[in-house]
């Protein structure tokens, strides 16, 4: 038999697309049915060798994944949880600022009131009652 | 237990046992795919995050393990579309070595020279696996790692039994041409 099987039938046979012809050609072929032998034992012993490389390998136990599950699904409701806890912890210091800023604002307004009572006098209040007395005369002798 | 194996759906009520029953079946697919051991690691816990998050959509046409897998394998995808893969993929030639461990392959049917020869073919194969595209690796490493047949293989990464047969043969093809330079 000159005619071997090709490198891709014999792919092609270990992949499970063979043809009759080719299963002809395995089952008279000493050469190819070693060849398709060693290649599939090569296969074989690296499937073996891969299960236990893998096997050596510790893997750390897996974190409980229904916490991190519901954690996961829930964690807008615990952001929100979170921002309200903050908001409420932040009103007593507002609060405080808000009446703070509200007793300056009076201040304020009591100093502006005496400020404008001043204004309105003419002249000095030391002078007042001298103001009173000419007034009056001028009412009296116009 | 007929209830269980009669519905894959009521595999997943007890998650915590479908976590120990299938934690090293994907650990080991996915230490196979990316040489790294942490990364490995923390892709098989992402896996199974992801089937809790998504348990109520499995409708049990396939086992919990294909399901599994499947969702492996698109985690595995969406690894390689980031740059942190192209890093691995530099890396990979000096990653840890399945064939590193001789004692693996020891047969006292062989002779010691046989079981030379095995070694170096066994060697080839793992480095010509690491030059497969993404599709081709997932197939061969299913098919002779996990010992999926062809039409699981095909439920897995969603396609015909006839295209797995095809990247496959592909695979294989590449490898045999990589083994022909290398041994």
């Amino acid at each position: 038999m000159n005619n071997h099987l090709s490198s891709a039938e014999i792919s092609d046979w270990v992949a499970g697309s063979g043809t009759a012809e080719c299963a002809e050609h395995l089952r008279e072929c000493a050469v190819c049915s070693r060849e398709l032998t060693d290649f599939e034992w090569g296969l074989a012993a690296l499937g073996r060798s891969v299960r236990y490389w893998a096997a050596q390998q510790n893997i750390e136990p897996s974190r409980p994944i229904r916490g991190r599950g519901d954690f996961g699904r829930n964690r807008w409701r615990w952001a929100a949880m979170a921002a309200a806890a903050g908001a409420m912890a932040l009103l007593p210091v507002h609060w405080n600022r808000t009446a703070q800023r509200e007793a300056q604002w009076a201040k304020d307004a009591e100093l502006l009131s005496r400020v404008n009572s001043e204004l309105d006098r003419t002249v000095p209040a030391t002078m007042q009652p001298l103001m009173d007395l000419m007034t009056r005369g001028m009412e009296e002798n116009p | 237990m007929t209830a269980s194996m009669d519905d894959p759906t009521e595999e997943l009520q007890d998650f915590d046992r479908v976590v120990a029953t299938y934690e090293r079946a994907v650990f080991r697919f996915a230490l196979a795919s990316l040489r790294d051991r942490d990364d490995a690691q923390t892709l098989t816990q992402e896996c199974f995050l992801r089937a809790f998050r998504h348990r109520n959509r499995f409708r049990g046409k396939a086992s919990v393990k294909t399901w599994l897998m499947q969702i492996a394998v698109n985690l595995l995808r969406d690894r390689a579309r980031s740059r942190r893969l192209q890093f691995w993929r530099r890396t990979q030639q000096s990653a840890i070595d399945p064939c590193a461990l001789p004692n693996v392959l020891t047969n006292r049917e062989l002779s010691p020279e046989s079981q030379t020869l095995l070694s170096e073919q066994v060697r080839a194969i793992w480095q010509a696996t690491g030059n497969l595209s993404g599709m081709q690796r997932s197939v061969f490493l299913l098919r002779f790692v996990e010992e999926m047949d062809l039409l699981e293989i095909a439920s897995v990464l969603g396609i015909t039994e006839g295209t797995v047969k095809s990247h496959l043969s592909r695979a294989l093809g590449n490898i045999r041409e990589r083994m022909r330079k290398t041994v």
